[in-house]
């Protein structure tokens, strides 16, 4: 897809502009700031779609965001559309050719289903994309380095990878210990050991439990036992307290029986006594007080005056009272409610003689007019005056109208359209095809001569092998690459197996030698005898020692053997023994001496023969790789043997193999390219063939033909156009003229009908006929002005007969009570008389309450005195009956009498105490048998029994003690477990670990799927399109460095890291390049990709940012040249701010028109670019 | 008369999928178990009821600690001190559990025998109670044949511990079904072992009653017991009472596309605000689900960032007074990009998702998926079996994979990132 023009309305500083685009290279120059961003942002959402909150929406802005334009796709199908901020359909637009409507839809599938970030990430290019891309491309692997794109930018492929593999390490690792789910796992591991201790098992829990019920039982017995020891100590403790309080009780009650007192007196009765006589004289003298106080009352009501007449009339003086506020205040309202009154009524005369000098009030009654009749004269008005409105705006219109369709009529009889229009226009259509099919034709045959040196060239080079020439180098039954790849693995594993077996031998056999040296010189410097020195020696010392005892201790004959073994025959046994034992000796002390010596040296015997053994294994493998490899070279000339050529080294004939793929890619394409220029020749002829018919002109040169042409058939159709729009434009013009006329006869009839209904108004309302709207509305107005004041004028003037009405009545009523009850102050004004009866009436209330009281007190007084006297009766009775209870007469014989009875109380009490003592001391036990054993038992054998009894209480609750604490341990033990489960409290930990875990598996797991994922995306990808990718990278970077470095490839470790090469010998891995190349190696990757990607989608304008202001010139021009020639096949848009970049451009593509957006090209805005048209 | 019917109480039981954290009400969580029991036998009492009915699994299988037992045995002894009889009926999980054999229970406890059905009579209140517990962990046949006929002029009850014709969620025990039941001409069948509360059928009532306590999130909602009144001649009235101290809810938050970090915590606090409303007092686990499509996607993508978050919404939840314990921030939300455009496209990414599709739907590829997680079942195949972790199961694998996909699509087909 290219961008063939684009209009711009209202996006950031591109308010309404107009840019046509260069389908090849378009250079767009600007400095910062000057809209370049803007600029790839508008293409980015007008193909994709505007952003949801746009930055580039400004309030500025009169009218919404769009964008439209034309692009051509691959096929040469062109559409134009427009896209539209916040329209419910965001995409409204068309094929050129045939007008096929696109909708959102069917953009999307034409853009190959692409979509923005797609966009930004694979067909965008900033230098800061470039920066990282190099700098990650150091160390990237391959994978990475050409996939990577395929992801967007590689930095930031790698950066996730990366991520990926740090998010889901930190959760768990294989070998991990600190990583938070190891660490859970081992936790939760030690905390099931902890339930699991902390569990009290059911046979635990048995076992605790008869426990229990032994300490129980030895409980119950040993208590039971110190409870009768304690019982018993306890009733001997108890006959000891009672003892003394029992025999004191026994005398007092002696004492008692000793007084001889017959009658029963009750406590205190002198007490009684004494009082009954204190309340007989107290009674006395209250009898006299209320004597005197009731004659004191009957003298003062004696002198008290009342007036009965005066409060009889309380309730209607009291009634006077409360109106004497309100009759003031009518008093000093009535004149001006009378005044008020006479007012109104003249401002009705007023009114009437303003409409009317000659009416008066009476008049009203003529001019009656109903609500409807009000309501309907208003709303008649008010339509008069919009009818009127609307016919001035109608006539304003139509004479604007009227001139306006002159004006156009004369314009079109200007504009001239010639008839041939249809066949210029079908020719003008071809022009560019025409021009590109001669472009196409020329760069065909270059391509048909290229094509045919490379083959030539080609073939050349293929014929090394062969030593002659062979024609039908096609056909050659060739071995696959994959296998000669392989076959180039197997030879250079090969040769590395074989160099390391030589290098094994020959390591070996230098240790040997080091340790042969080293065990030389031990040898050298100690003189140690060897270890088979030792052993002959002592085989000979046993041997002569054998021939001893068979001599001397067997009695044998063994003197041949004797003479074999001694050395000289002379010698003797006994003493050669003794010397060769010695000698033996001697080497073992010798030995002994040198122990480290001689383990040295034993160590460096057993690593020789260690080291010679391996030797011998080296060699032989050595022998056995070298078998190998000559298998393996029989095998690989046996490859080639159908073709009949000698094979070179595999790295050799793989390079042959590509340029034989190369030969016969060529060959095809030769006979394509011929294919392609007979067809495009055979369009070139029946184009001019249509245009000399059409457009005939022999002589003249055919471009100058075209171009008469094209301006003629443009001027035509620019007037044709125009004519066009001006018809239209007066077909509706003409149109909207008889509406007018259609609406001012309505508006007409509208009048007539108003004229007629405002006729029967009038006549109803019985107002003259001449009256127009405004007079009428103003005569019913005024009416109903002077109609409301006569009525309030009414309801003053009755409102003040009320207020004098009242005012009698009141001063009639006042003048009646003075008459009957106070005629002095008859003479009074009413409200004065009022005030002063009521002062009267308050004196005599007051008198009257007095006379009440007075009546009141001397009441009680009287009841008073009659309780007195029965008090003082009660009294004198109380005190015959205390003399008679006593049984004497007179006083003294009554208080000798109270004495004796008192003393014996106190006596009775003193025993009742004591026995009370006895029976507490007592306690729970049988009265009867308790006060039996006192009477016949003895306090000291008591005491005796006592002591013993406990020391054995003593004894025995120790031993409960003891055993209660048993029971207690356990029932504590047990006790316990009804507690709060420590080990409910550890399952409970235990789940929260097991929650951890899976909390973080679920995380760990999608950190860990989308590794795998990616990853094994990547291989697939790798899998399928590794060869192709690299080829093509390959392809472009040798472009981009004219040459300089022509194979890239990937190394066989196990990162598979990049390498490249100039001559295919010398192979450099990316971080021993220059930055320059390693940008350079980049871009030629991220350019494969889009050649990838542009096989089977539509390819998208690639726009490049500033891209190489960190070239040197010579890269730049390469590079540049390099874009040029791709932008034949794609669209490049290419952004700048440096003018030198604008010059270089220029020397390369000389036909390229950059845009500058300093200067007038983006900057012109729509509406004057119009004007211009 | 009156009894409660209750079943699946699994007295210490611990709550399942529980992370503790700071400020967290842990201690209460633990016991809720216990303390819905308590609740249940507080019920009894107070109503007063004539009985009570456990329909099985009153342990937790595996759990061995006598000390269940015990405490167990004390709130037996607080309804026997209230002369309220128990009929107790041993389920596949008490069979599994020693603690029941060891206990002495108080006299009022009656435990239905497990080789045959026998039969309990409640004199004064003209019932009979039949019922079997399971003798051992499996119980692969229907029992219902062997109960006894109806005893006529009774308010028969009948007591099994039954999956009935079968549930997703719980395994085969005992299996029968509802004609089989009705065909006993008992009056009310309690039953137990399904964790969902349930009227199976009205006439004759068979009842499930769910356990007394939600022990994990698939539990959620009211979890209690029946108190079920029989006047003479009208149908037995059933009046569930919730007996759970502690209660489990789910809470979606949706975020919308442009909501932030200070949205998702205000939406989190409004949905935690409902949860408390809906507790009535009781303590509350929440597991919060963020749904939708959102830029706040971008705040979860990294561990440190989801960690924070998850800590942001447990402080949400501490400022209840302690009245809500998030169980799981759970993430289903998905970043603003369209992932249909970018399957479709021709680039790598597109391949990459078309092929995350594919996998999606065929289950053998779905499988395949596990290859690279199998390191962790080698090293801990145990731990994460107990902790409910299954590394092959489908559901767990769909979910990985697509967050795996948002991850990536987000990574890589956005132009901000």
């Amino acid at each position: 897809m290219k961008i063939v023009e684009l209009k711009i309305e209202n996006f950031g500083v591109l308010g309404r502009h107009g840019l046509d685009f260069d389908p090849g290279f378009q250079l767009i120059y600007g400095h910062n700031e000057a809209g370049k961003t803007t600029l790839l942002a508008l293409i980015r959402q007008w193909l994709f779609g505007f952003d949801r909150q746009n930055v580039y929406s400004f309030e500025s802005h009169s009218g919404k965001m769009a964008a439209e334009g034309v692009v051509e796709l691959h096929d040469g199908r062109r559409i134009e559309f427009r896209r539209a901020k916040k329209d419910k359909a965001p995409v409204h637009g068309e094929f050129l050719d045939d007008h096929a409507p696109i909708s959102q839809e069917t953009l999307t599938q034409l853009l190959g289903n692409a979509h923005r970030e797609l966009y930004q990430n694979i067909f965008g290019f900033s230098l800061t994309e470039l920066s990282a891309g190099e700098e990650s491309i150091k160390n990237g692997q391959i994978h990475d380095a050409l996939f990577g794109a395929g992801f967007g930018s590689l930095s930031q492929f790698q950066q996730l990878k990366d991520q990926l593999a740090t998010d889901h390490g930190n959760l768990f690792t294989e070998r991990g210990r600190t990583k938070t789910i190891n660490k859970l796992v081992t936790e939760i591991k030690q905390q099931i050991d902890s339930v699991e201790a902390a569990v009290v098992k059911p046979r635990q829990y048995a076992r605790l439990q008869e426990e229990l019920v032994e300490a129980k039982r030895q409980m119950d017995q040993l208590g039971q036992q110190r409870d009768e020891l304690s019982t018993r100590c306890g009733h001997l403790q108890r006959l000891l307290d009672a003892w003394e309080p029992w025999n004191e009780r026994r005398v007092l009650q002696q004492q008692i029986g000793n007084l001889k007192l017959d009658v029963h007196l009750p406590r205190d009765i002198d007490r009684q006594f004494q009082q009954s006589r204190e309340r007989c004289a107290a009674a006395a003298d209250d009898l006299s007080d209320i004597e005197q106080d009731l004659r004191e009352i009957t003298d003062e009501l004696t002198d008290l005056q009342l007036s009965p007449e005066l409060l009889k009339h309380a309730s209607e003086l009291e009634k006077l009272v409360r109106e004497v506020g309100r009759i003031e205040s009518i008093r000093g309202e009535l004149p001006r409610t009378q005044h008020q009154a006479a007012g109104l009524e003249a401002s009705v005369r007023n009114t009437m003689q303003e409409l009317n000098p000659s009416w008066n009030a009476s008049h009203l009654g003529e001019f009656q007019t109903s609500l409807d009749q009000r309501m309907a004269i208003d709303s008649m008005s008010q339509e008069r005056g919009e009818l009127s409105q609307q016919q001035m705006r109608l006539d304003r219109e139509h004479a604007s109208l009227a001139q306006s369709l002159n004006v156009d009529a004369k314009k079109i009889e200007q504009l001239q359209v010639d008839d041939r229009m249809d066949r210029w226009q079908s020719i003008c259509q071809w022009i560019a095809d025409y021009r590109n099919q001669q472009e196409t034709v020329r760069e065909l045959e270059e391509n048909l001569e290229a094509c045919r040196l490379r083959t030539e060239s080609l073939q050349s080079k293929l014929e090394a092998p062969f030593g002659r020439s062979l024609p039908s180098l096609a056909q050659l039954p060739i071995p696959l690459e994959q296998t000669v790849t392989e076959y180039r693995e197997r030879f250079s594993e090969m040769q590395q197996h074989l160099q390391r077996h030589k290098e094994k031998t020959e390591r070996l056999t230098a240790d040997i030698d080091s340790k042969r040296s080293e065990s030389n010189q031990l040898e050298a410097e100690h003189q140690v005898p060897d270890r088979q020195q030792l052993h002959g020696q002592r085989a000979r010392r046993d041997a002569g020692w054998q021939l001893i005892r068979r001599k001397y201790v067997n009695q044998k004959n063994v003197n041949d053997e004797i003479l074999r073994w001694l050395d000289e025959p002379d010698q003797s046994l006994p003493d050669t023994f003794e010397q060769e034992m010695r000698l033996a000796d001697e080497i073992a002390d010798r030995r002994q001496a040198q122990a480290e010596a001689v383990a040295r040296q034993e160590h460096l015997a057993r690593e020789i023969e260690n080291l010679e053994r391996q030797q011998r294994q080296a060699q032989d493998e050595l022998t056995d790789a070298r078998q190998s490899e000559k298998v393996l070279t029989d095998q690989w000339h046996s490859l080639w043997a159908d073709c009949h050529l000698q094979p070179q080294s595999p790295q050799a004939m793989l390079d042959w193999l590509h340029q034989h793929t190369e030969l016969v890619d060529k060959q095809s394409e030769h006979s394509l390219l011929v294919q392609k220029v007979r067809v495009v020749r055979d369009k070139i002829g029946d184009f001019e063939d249509e245009l000399d018919e059409v457009f005939p002109g022999h002589d003249t040169p055919i471009e100058r033909r075209l171009s008469e042409l094209q301006e003629r058939y443009q001027a035509s159709r620019d007037n044709a156009s125009q004519r066009d729009v001006l018809k239209a434009r007066l077909d509706e013009q003409q149109e909207s003229l008889n509406q007018l006329n259609l609406a001012r006869n309505a508006l007409q009839q509208q009048e007539s009908r108003w004229q007629q209904l405002w006729s029967e108004l009038l006549g109803q309302c019985r107002f003259p006929t001449d009256w127009d709207d405004q007079i009428a509305k103003r005569v019913v107005d005024g009416l109903q002005r002077a109609r409301q004041q006569q009525q309030e004028a009414q309801d003053v003037t009755q409102n003040a007969a009320q207020l004098s009405e009242q005012l009698i009545g009141f001063e009639q009523g006042v003048l009646a009570m003075c008459h009957e009850i106070a005629s002095d102050l008859s003479n009074l004004l009413a409200e004065q008389a009022v005030v002063e009866l009521n002062r009267r009436m308050d004196r005599a209330n007051q008198s009257h309450q007095r006379h009440e009281a007075l009546v009141d007190a001397k009441k009680k007084l009287a009841a008073r005195r009659q309780r007195v006297e029965t008090q003082m009766a009660d009294a004198q009775s109380t005190l015959a009956k205390l003399l008679q209870m006593a049984g004497v007469d007179g006083e003294d014989d009554f208080f000798t009498v109270a004495e004796n009875a008192e003393k014996r109380r106190g006596w009775s009490e003193q025993v009742d105490n004591l026995t009370k003592q006895v029976g507490m001391a007592r306690g729970p036990e049988d009265a009867n048998d308790f006060e039996e054993q006192l009477g016949s038992g003895d306090a000291d054998d008591w005491r005796r029994e006592l002591e013993e009894v406990q020391r054995q209480l003593a004894d025995s609750q120790h031993r409960y003690e003891e055993v209660v604490s048993q029971h207690a341990l356990a029932q504590d033990q047990l006790a316990r477990l009804d507690g709060t489960s420590e080990a409910a409290r550890l399952q409970t930990d235990l789940e929260s670990s097991r929650a951890k875990l899976a909390e973080a598996v679920d995380r760990w797991a999608p950190f860990k799927l989308a590794s795998h994922l990616l990853a094994t995306a990547i291989d697939d990808f790798a899998r399928q399109h590794q060869p192709a990718m690299l080829h093509r990278v390959e392809s472009l970077l040798s472009q981009l460095t004219a040459g300089r470095y022509v194979r890239v490839q990937r190394m066989l470790d196990e990162r598979g890291t990049l390498k490249i090469s100039a001559d295919g010998q010398q192979w450099l891995e990316p971080a021993q390049l220059s930055r320059g190349t390693r940008e350079q190696l980049y871009l030629a990757i991220r350019l494969a990709y889009i050649q990838h990607y542009c096989e089977k989608s539509e390819p998208l304008p690639i726009v490049m940012d500033d891209i190489l202001v960190n070239f040197d010139d010579r890269r730049c021009n390469e590079t540049l040249q390099v874009l040029a020639r791709l932008s034949e096949n794609w669209q490049i848009i290419f952004l700048t701010c440096h003018e030198m970049m604008v010059e270089k451009v220029r020397r390369i593509l000389p036909d390229a028109k950059p845009i500058d957006l300093a200067t007038n090209n983006l900057s012109q805005p729509l509406d004057t670019a119009k004007a211009t048209a | 008369m009156k009894f409660i019917h209750a079943a699946d109480v699994h007295i210490d039981s611990p709550m399942r999928g529980l992370e503790k954290y700071e400020g967290a009400p842990v201690e209460e969580l633990r016991t809720a178990p216990r303390r819905s029991f308590e609740n249940i036998v507080t019920l009894a009492i107070e109503t007063p009821v004539d009985f009570v009915i456990i329909a099985g699994d009153l342990f937790d299988g595996p759990w061995q600690d006598m000390q269940t037992g015990i405490w167990t045995a004390s709130q037996f002894h607080r309804l026997d001190q209230a002369g309220i009889p128990v009929f107790l009926l041993q389920g596949n999980h008490d069979a599994e559990s020693r603690v029941p054999q060891a206990i002495t229970w108080p006299n009022n406890v009656k435990r239905f025998a497990t080789d045959l059905p026998s039969s309990f009579e409640v004199d004064e209140h003209n019932v009979v109670l039949h019922g079997q517990g399971f003798a051992g962990r499996e119980a692969p046949d229907d029992l219902v044949p062997n109960y006894p006929a109806a005893v006529s002029n009774k308010f028969n009850i009948g007591v099994l511990h039954t999956s009935l014709t079968g549930d997703a969620c719980h395994d085969r025990y005992a299996p029968t079904n509802e004609a089989s039941l009705a065909a006993k001409g008992y009056d009310y069948w309690a039953l137990g072992h399904i964790h969902i509360r349930r009227v199976v059928q009205e006439k004759p009532l068979i009842v499930f009653s769910g356990n007394c306590q939600g022990r994990n999130i698939h539990e959620a909602g009211a979890k209690g017991c029946y108190l079920v009144s029989c006047e003479a001649g009208s149908s037995p009235r059933l009046d569930f009472h919730a007996t759970d101290q502690v209660r489990w809810h789910v809470a979606e938050v949706r975020l919308d596309a442009d909501d932030g970090r200070e949205e998702l915590l205000r939406k989190t606090n409004d949905a935690l605000r409902q949860i408390e409303a809906e507790s009535d007092g009781r303590l509350a686990v929440a597991r919060v689900v963020l749904t939708g499509a959102s830029q706040a996607y971008s705040l979860l993508t990294t561990i440190a960032g989801r960690e924070e978050m998850t800590g942001e919404i447990c402080n949400l939840a501490n400022a209840f007074g302690g009245q809500i314990w998030i169980e799981k921030v759970k993430v289903e939300l998905s970043p603003l990009i369209h992932l249909d455009e970018l399957r479709k496209s021709n680039d790598l990414l597109g391949e990459l998702l078309r092929k995350i599709d594919h996998i999606r739907y065929d289950e053998e590829s779905l499988q395949s998926l596990s290859e690279p997680l199998a390191e962790l079942e080698q090293k801990a195949a145990v731990e994460l079996s107990d902790a409910g972790i299954e590394l092959r199961d489908h559901e767990s694998l769909l979910d990985w994979l697509a967050a795996a996909e948002m991850m990536l699509a987000n990574r890589l087909g956005s132009t901000e990132a």
